[in-house]
């Protein structure tokens, strides 16, 4: 073979590979290019002008609203819900399993998994667009129980945050160990709501959780870590005269800041807090709601162990929460219950509750 | 020179008496992997067939324009290649572009297309045999209508099967690969009804 | 085999930091359609279906349910249920579970661990989880743990 037709085949291989990626490159640049396109926002109460070709969920985080979601975008949690009223496409695969017939008929769409091609038209609840997100100092780490923390974390200095007592945040992880990319969780603030340059985070150690194991062996004081929020509808209602509020673990952080919210606001409500335990090294906080008991007489502080160790000297209610409540609430009449606790008993507790009369609009609870 | 076949016949021929799964055994990694459900067998099935006819009337041109008068066709498989790994891709886009109804039922599928050796199959076995232009496309068509059926079949079978008692043993991949000889048994009584090269 | 592209999402969510600190996977690198389809076999040559076993879980998990965070003693097992708060997706994407791990211990001291999750992981998929992962069970090992006297 002579040096021309080795000269020939490379050109010809050359010439066809080359050929392809321009015809490729050309084809991305035409089809993969969407152009700038408007968001239009609840009927027109805000447009945007975006970039079009990523999803949904991250295309309205550059534009500053934080949609809800609990999986950072991998159609797992189905909570990035929003309201797609034109220009979003059929339904996916991906999707399908996570919005109802009902939500299909109200174009419910996960934002996650949409791609922003075109024009759209989205509702969105108001409350989202006070959604922000936060660099935060972490300025205390203490050690509540043997398994719960108290974050504080310290806003930027000049930034502020307004949430309802009970709201919640998000709460970003750096990628550390075997753990390579950024996850998020969501975790009650536990702060008052008049506090407004700091939030406070209760958290307790999950085995094999991601983020609990981040923020109880990798976190420190003065590391800087990414928030969002606030979230959620767990909130005051007030709509009552007194106010049931029952909690376990890491439960008591929305409610400490309910708490402090009705005291601070001066509302009339009497409040009976129910803390649930295993035992009295699972306790915490107690000598500030016993306190807040003795200066604000609304107040009543229920710690309920289920099981005190004898060398306890456990001298308050003893069994499950459910038993105090049973035996302590007479009716739901005038009253509303917020809970928050795992989900055994948040069942346990509401089923009570529904019995003495409460119902689904007098009880509220997260339901992440 | 292109053999003297009717066009049609060799349509016919690719779908039931070679049928590239039943026959020539080409495919079947997809074939096996993606047979468990009908919905999303009958989805690749379907962008089989579409990616099938579109490589093999692009590649019939590429070899007789290119590949042929330098003869260089050692060249032939990483050319072929090349062009249906390109194509996929613009496929892609341009369905994501224009059909997102029909991106959203194929677009998934499409990657996974481009190193399916029944793509690469036709289009050797169109080079083997000589084939004109329509001859080309009409192979290129038939096979994947048999490739298409072929899963469909396999898939519908399995979901039939899947809550059926069986032998552990027997369940999984072992299963699916009984039920293709059965089916390749069942095709093979068609063979010899039509010559194809 | 080729991987069926809808698996995709699911082996994404399978690892470790994903869902979970360590995953599901463990050291195992078997596609997880094969550790379903091994473990199949297993539980079969043992005698027992997905359905015996997970209703058997979950029964011991209810019973434990009793007493959140103490030892329960039923039918011979002490079962201890402690809870977290919150739910956890299943990398399969069909249910959300609550956070809830069961500890069980036998009358021969021989102690398993396990969790809602693995319950529906089980139950709905065959999926007993990769071998290494912190909840894998061996399905032999477990319906012998179950079911003997």
């Amino acid at each position: 073979m002579d040096f021309q037709a080795i000269l020939k085949t490379v050109g010809i291989l050359t010439l066809v590979s080359a050929s392809l990626s321009v015809i490729i490159s050309i084809a991305e640049r035409v089809l993969n290019n969407y152009g700038m396109v408007e968001l239009d926002i609840n009927n027109g109460k805000k447009k945007l002008q975006v970039k079009g070709g990523s999803s949904l969920l991250s295309t309205l985080a550059s534009e500053k609203i934080f949609i809800p979601s609990a999986c950072g975008g991998k159609a797992t949690c189905g909570l990035c819900k929003v309201s797609v009223q034109e220009g979003a496409g059929p339904l996916l695969l991906t999707e399908e399993p996570y919005i109802s017939a009902e939500e299909r008929k109200q174009n419910m769409r996960l934002s996650c998994q949409v791609k922003v091609k075109n024009n759209m038209k989205l509702l969105i609840p108001e409350d989202l667009f006070n959604i922000r997100e936060f660099i935060c100092d972490v300025k205390e780490i203490e050690d509540m129980t043997y398994d719960i923390k108290r974050l504080h974390l310290q806003l930027p200095p000049g930034e502020t945050i307004s949430f309802k007592a009970g709201q919640f945040m998000q709460f970003y992880t750096k990628p550390y160990g075997k753990i390579k990319e950024e996850v998020f969780r969501a975790y009650s603030i536990s702060s008052k709501a008049s506090e407004k340059d700091h939030v406070e985070l209760l958290i307790r150690l999950v085995p094999n959780g991601i983020c609990t194991t981040y923020v109880h062996t990798v976190l420190k004081e003065g590391d800087k870590v990414r928030l969002s929020g606030p979230y959620g509808d767990f909130y005051l209602r007030g709509d009552c005269e007194e106010l049931i509020m029952i909690a376990g673990g890491s439960g008591l952080a929305p409610i400490r800041s309910l708490v402090y919210d009705v005291i601070e606001k001066g509302l009339p409500h009497k409040m009976r807090f129910f803390f649930g335990a295993n035992t009295l090294r699972d306790l915490y906080y107690m000598d500030e709601f016993a306190q807040i008991e003795k200066d604000y007489p609304q107040f009543q502080f229920i710690p309920c162990l289920a099981r005190p160790a004898e060398e306890d000297n456990w001298e308050g209610v003893t069994g499950f929460v459910t038993v105090a409540l049973a035996d302590q609430v007479d009716s739901g009449q005038g009253k509303e219950a917020y809970l928050c606790g795992s989900p055994g008993m948040l069942d346990a507790c509401i089923k009570i509750l529904k019995e003495k009369g409460f119902t689904d609009e007098t009880i509220f609870y997260d339901k992440f | 020179m292109a053999p003297n076949i009717n066009p049609i016949i060799i349509f016919i021929a690719s779908i039931f008496t070679s049928n590239m799964i039943l026959s020539n055994f080409l495919g079947m990694c997809s074939y096996l992997s993606v047979s468990s459900e009908y919905k999303t067998a009958n989805g690749l099935g379907m962008a089989v067939t579409l990616v099938l006819v579109l490589t093999t009337a692009i590649n019939w041109l590429v070899y007789t324009y290119i590949i042929v008068p330098p003869e260089r066709y050692y060249l032939q498989y990483i050319i072929f290649i090349m062009v249906i790994a390109a194509l996929v891709q613009i496929l892609e886009m341009g369905m994501d572009r224009y059909t997102p109804d029909l991106h959203a039922k194929l677009g998934i599928f499409l990657p996974l297309i481009t190193v399916n050796c029944a793509i690469l199959g036709v289009t050797l076995f169109m080079v083997i045999r000589h084939y004109n232009f329509i001859q080309s496309l009409l192979f290129g068509l038939g096979s994947g209508l048999g490739w298409w059926l072929a899963i469909n079949m396999l898939a519908a079978i399995r979901e039939k099967l899947a809550n059926a008692k069986l032998p552990p043993g027997v369940k999984g991949p072992a299963l699916s690969f009984i039920i293709t000889g059965i089916m390749a048994m069942a095709f093979i009584g068609f063979s010899g009804i039509f010559t194809i090269q | 085999m080729k991987q069926n592209p809808k698996d995709i999402p699911v082996v994404e969510s399978l690892r470790a930091g994903i869902l979970t600190r360590d995953g599901f996977m463990g050291e195992d690198t078997r596609p997880f359609t094969q550790i379903i389809m091994d473990d199949a076999a297993l539980l079969a040559s043992a005698g027992f279906t997905l359905q015996e076993i997970t209703d058997k879980m979950a029964e011991l998990t209810k019973a434990g349910l009793t007493a959140t965070g103490a030892p329960v003693d039923y039918q011979g097992f002490i079962i201890t249920v402690e809870e977290y708060m919150g739910k956890l997706s299943c990398p399969f994407r069909d249910h959300r579970a609550p956070k809830r791990n069961t500890e069980v211990i036998n009358q021969h001291g021989q102690r398993m661990s396990w969790t809602d999750l693995s319950i529906h992981l089980i139950k709905a998929h065959g999926f007993f989880q990769g071998k290494g992962s912190p909840y894998r069970l061996e399905p032999d090992e477990l319906a012998a743990f179950l079911f003997t006297e």
